[in-house]
């Protein structure tokens, strides 16, 4: 044997593997290969092979390295033993073993189970998208409706996801960017931040650009979206439906360009409203009325032909005067001139009629264009939203009115319009799943095919006596609640007679402390359990507040059989192929880490609800009747990921398949991507059913002294300020907001030093942007550091970066920045915690999906030797 | 030249349903008997699981939950169909391993007795 065979050999023997797996730095989750060498990952990349991310792997993704191997991360179970609890009290921790751990815990489980299930709240982050089922079908099992996702949803989805559900059945919207030609962002970054589908959007955003697609960008800061776009339109915070309705009234009213045959047939534009603003239905079949202008009758929506269908004019039915719903949304809109629009956003009426021009005739309605042999409708622009337009307490209408903009025009879900991500699915060819498409509901609505929860946008759930302690069950449009962590919970728990209070809390990775609001709120609501689990890589300030606390793995020791599934989450919309990846352990656990799943699992077995857990996984899962879990039996979550992966892909496709492949593939077809114009569905352009729900949640809450705020419940859209805009006190001329750093999610990565370094070395990262010519008004150079003030007293302090990227008026912090625990020691004192000015309670959120109010009006002054 | 939105649709039932076997009644009268498991919040409403129903002749989804909400109460049932008579979008049920949302589809014919599971999924959920 020479020398040259010895080295091969031993090169042969050393362990030295490219593993492919799923990113959780954001949850976007984009295909990742990992290298290990010799048990130890040295290197990260996006996966060519996967259609999520597509080869591509942000700074966040590659620099995932340095979080799974931070030193800093829990390795023990560890049991609080000071039984104070606050912002200012030390745990005292001292080492368990897991199964006086795990049996405290069950103990604790079994006992509020048999009393009143409803008593356990379940938190999760929504960083790790994995942990949405395992986390969802062990509340189900135990029978709590109290699960949440911390700051998640009342910052940055109650709305966007309410409304992408309601108009294009799905959890966000995107242009579609291999054929939009005008795409108009409001305070959105698809394809070019953070979050969902983003390392795979920025390839296509990229060659949208450069193939000439317009990109009008409209947001206080000019920063990742509006940088890259042709135009940015710097408005006032808060204001983005008010610039949305001036630029539909346009379209409406001066260019009458609208795609008629669209509304007709596709929306309830054609249905008639009578004087009391609701539908004029039939009095045998209920259904709502339409003029047939053939018939030159009222009928059924159902058997007139949409063709025939009046739009506008004033017609006679069931013996009252109606309208269209189109009339009634035309002339709604008349009050919204772009002059109007003007004052209330700052931006100039003749860019707001050049705006809608140009998207109007973009659209270029009536056109058809060829995909993959099939035709179909061709509507080239794209209005879409995300965070920051819907972050306030007009969250609704903005998103609304900014959705009308493409329903006016055709540009829903076909070829180059606002497309849903993946509202349809017809399952991969061999065996037809997972299937699903959107249906017809109640009076011919939108029913979504697919959602994250089971809380669907529509139809509207009856309102109730709440049961829930986030009074879902009461304002049936909201998602995530306040009322968890609000400072008014109790009082709203006693005004609605709840007959019970939380107890114990187990949560998963979410610093709520950090991601909700002031913290002195969420403190107070923590200290209040009796009994806190917390799961977690790091002791975040939450986890301080636990009673135990479990070392959880990383994603590069985990496992998990939907990683980007639901589709509607995170998978590229557009043309291409459906993609199906997994993550699976590239290394295994130190210490004594275990992965949460199998920790729910466990506890599950200890307090006596397998047969629960195993059933709801079957129902999460929609598992194939061969491959259901049965009655107690006590798999391991690697053998549920399998008997999905074979429920979905056939028998010979399960996890060890998954584990050498990575990710199964399949080509999507143009009626699943373009799918609108091949369901009969209709989207509310009028939402009538606003006006029933209002009184039936009034009935409820004005006996108990809160009269519902009927403003925010009318079928059309409205411009409703937020507290920020109606404040005058002197020298509070500044609305703060904030802005997702694409370096960072959420909380979670400035522990990471790579980021952290990063971080610091941009400008707008960890300070305080302010306007240069506002600031130079005011007497503050760049580097100054200043306090931020509320009126009501709440401040923070950071240091000042001026810049001419941003509204006058504005004053931007990246969150959610400004550590202070000494868990997550590189984070600890970077950045500005921003939600420390919000405040949380009714009346700073939406009465109607119960997001909060996200924007502050501030003063800033100098801090001692702040020059 | 201008198309209408809706003369592009083509008529070749892309989205038609996968063919399932024609939702007729079961030729035979005989007796059905239907084992229900509830699980989750639901198992608290009935005295033990499974809990088994007879029913004197052939028998759809509706009657079973009728028979579940004579047996369990209205608050049960609250929980579990709309106002409406619909099945929440949140109740999930199976007949013999299969998804079952139509209260008016039949149970029974293929075993005896017809296992039924049920199970509320959480409902409230942001991100």
């Amino acid at each position: 044997m020479n020398d040259t065979t010895s080295a091969r050999n031993l090169a042969q023997a050393r362990d030295d593997a490219w593993i492919p797996s799923s990113c959780a730095l954001c949850y976007g989750s984009c295909s990742i290969l990992a290298h290990r060498v010799d048990g130890v990952v040295v290197k990260i990349e996006g996966n060519p092979e996967s259609v999520v991310g597509k080869g591509r792997l942000c700074g966040k993704g590659v620099s995932g390295i340095m979080t799974h191997y931070d030193p800093n991360r829990l390795t023990r179970p560890l049991r609080r033993t000071n039984p104070k609890k606050g912002l200012d009290e030390d745990p005292r921790w001292k080492e368990v073993g897991w199964d006086e751990a795990l049996d405290e815990i069950a103990e604790r489980l079994r006992r509020i189970r048999a009393d009143d299930p409803r008593k356990l709240v379940m938190q999760r982050t929504t960083t790790v998208t994995a942990s949405r089922t395992p986390m969802q079908t062990f509340a189900a099992a135990f029978g709590t409706p109290n699960l949440s996702t911390a700051g998640g949803g009342l910052h940055c989805g109650n709305g966007a996801h309410l409304l992408s559900g309601m108009m294009h059945a799905s959890w966000s919207v995107v242009p579609d960017f291999a054929y939009c030609n005008y795409a108009i962002y409001f305070g959105a970054s698809k394809g070019h931040g953070a979050g969902h589908a983003s390392a795979s959007l920025m390839a296509p955003a990229a060659d949208a650009r450069a193939r000439g697609m317009k990109m009008v960008v409209v947001d206080p800061m000019c920063n990742f979206a509006a940088a890259k776009a042709t135009e940015w339109v710097p408005l006032r915070v808060g204001t983005d439906g008010a610039l949305a309705l001036a630029l539909c009234n346009v379209i409406v009213n001066e260019l009458g360009m609208i795609d008629a045959a669209f509304l007709q047939a596709k929306t309830n534009a054609p249905y008639l409203i009578g004087p009391d603003r609701r539908y004029a239905r039939d009095a045998v079949t209920q259904k709502p009325l339409v003029w047939d202008g053939a018939a030159g009758a009222a009928r059924p929506y159902t058997d007139a032909i949409a063709a025939d269908m009046a739009l506008e004019g004033e017609f006679e039915a069931n013996g009252v005067r109606c309208q269209p719903a189109f009339q009634k949304l035309k002339d709604h809109l008349t009050k919204f001139t772009p002059e109007w629009g003007e004052g209330v956003t700052t931006v100039p009426a003749k860019n707001i009629r050049r705006i809608a021009t140009e998207f109007a005739r973009e659209a270029r309605i009536g056109s058809t264009i060829v995909v993959d042999g099939v035709t179909l409708p061709y509507r080239p622009v794209a209005a879409i939203a995300f965070r920051g337009a819907q972050g306030h307490m007009n969250s609704v209408y903005n998103f609304y009115a900014i959705d009308l903009l493409n329903e006016l025009v055709g540009a829903s879900d076909v070829v180059g319009s606002c497309l849903g991500f993946n509202p349809a699915c017809n399952g991969y060819p061999e065996t037809g799943r997972p299937r699903y498409v959107p249906t017809a509901g109640p009076d011919g609505l939108m029913v979504v095919g697919m959602w994250m929860g089971y809380h669907f946008p529509y139809p509207i759930g009856e309102p109730r006596m709440p049961r829930n302690l986030g009074l879902q069950d009461l304002f049936v449009m909201g998602m995530t609640s306040p009322f968890l962590d609000s400072d008014d919970q109790e009082e709203m728990w006693e005004k609605f007679q709840l007959g019970y209070r939380p107890e114990m809390m187990l949560n998963f990775g979410s610093n709520l402390l950090m991601s909700i609001a002031n913290r002195e709120a969420v403190a107070r609501s923590l200290a209040k359990y009796a009994f806190m689990v917390s799961i977690d890589l790091y002791e975040t300030e939450t986890t301080r507040f636990a009673d135990i606390v479990l070392p959880d793995c990383s994603y590069l020791q985990t496992v998990d059989s939907r990683s980007n599934f639901p589709f509607i989450f995170s998978g590229p919309p557009g043309m291409g192929e459906w993609c199906w990846p997994i993550r699976q352990p590239v290394v295994p656990p130190e210490g004594e880490q275990r992965r949460f799943q199998d920790v729910l699992l466990e506890l599950a077995d200890r307090a006596g609800f397998r047969a629960d857990l195993n059933a709801a996984y079957n129902a999460s899962m929609k598992l194939a009747p061969q491959h259901r879990l049965q009655g107690e039996r006590r798999y391991s979550y690697e053998e549920i990921c399998d008997a999905e992966l074979k429920s979905n892909f056939g028998p010979e496709r399960g996890l060890d398949w998954f584990k050498k492949h990575g990710l199964m593939k399949w080509p999507k077809q143009p009626q699943e991507v373009y799918w609108r114009p091949f369901v009969d569905v209709r989207v509310p352009i009028y939402w009538e059913f606003m006006v029933s729900l209002a009184d039936r949640i009034d009935a409820i809450t004005a006996p108990r002294g809160l009269p519902l705020p009927r403003e925010y419940y009318q079928p059309l859209p409205d411009f409703l300020p937020c507290h920020s805009h109606a404040c005058k006190a002197p020298g509070f001329d500044f609305t703060a907001f904030y802005y997702r750093d694409s370096l960072h999610t959420n909380s979670f990565t400035m522990e990471n030093p790579w980021l952290d370094e990063a971080a610091r070395l941009d400008p707008f990262s960890y300070a305080i942007a302010v306007n240069a010519d506002t600031g130079a008004k005011k007497g503050l150079r760049d580097g100054a550091m200043v306090w931020v003030e509320t009126e009501t007293g709440r401040k923070v302090k950071g240091r000042v970066h001026l810049t001419q990227t941003l509204h006058p008026e504005g004053l931007g912090i990246a969150a959610c920045a400004g550590h202070w625990g000494d868990g997550m020691p590189v984070a600890k004192g970077k950045g500005v915690f921003f939600n420390e000015l919000l405040e949380l309670d009714w009346k700073h959120a939406s009465p109607v999906n119960l997001n909060l109010d996200l924007c502050a009006r501030v003063k800033v002054t100098l801090a001692e030797g702040g020059r | 030249m201008e198309v209408r939105w809706d003369a592009v649709v083509d008529k070749s039932g892309f989205w038609a349903g996968p063919s399932r076997a024609e939702a007729t009644a079961p030729a035979a009268l005989a007796p059905v008997s239907v084992e229900l498991w509830l699980f989750g919040t639901l198992a608290g409403a009935a005295p033990e699981r499974p809990l088994t129903l007879r029913f004197g002749g052939p028998v759809r989804m509706g009657d079973v939950l009728a028979a579940l909400g004579r047996r369990c109460g209205s608050e049960f049932l609250d929980k579990v169909i709309s106002p409406g008579g619909s099945l929440l979008k949140h109740c999930r049920v199976f007949v013999n391993g299969e998804p079952a949302e139509d209260p008016a589809a039949w149970v029974g014919a293929e075993a005896s007795p017809a296992r039924i599971e049920m199970i509320l999924l959480t409902a409230a959920e942001g991100g």
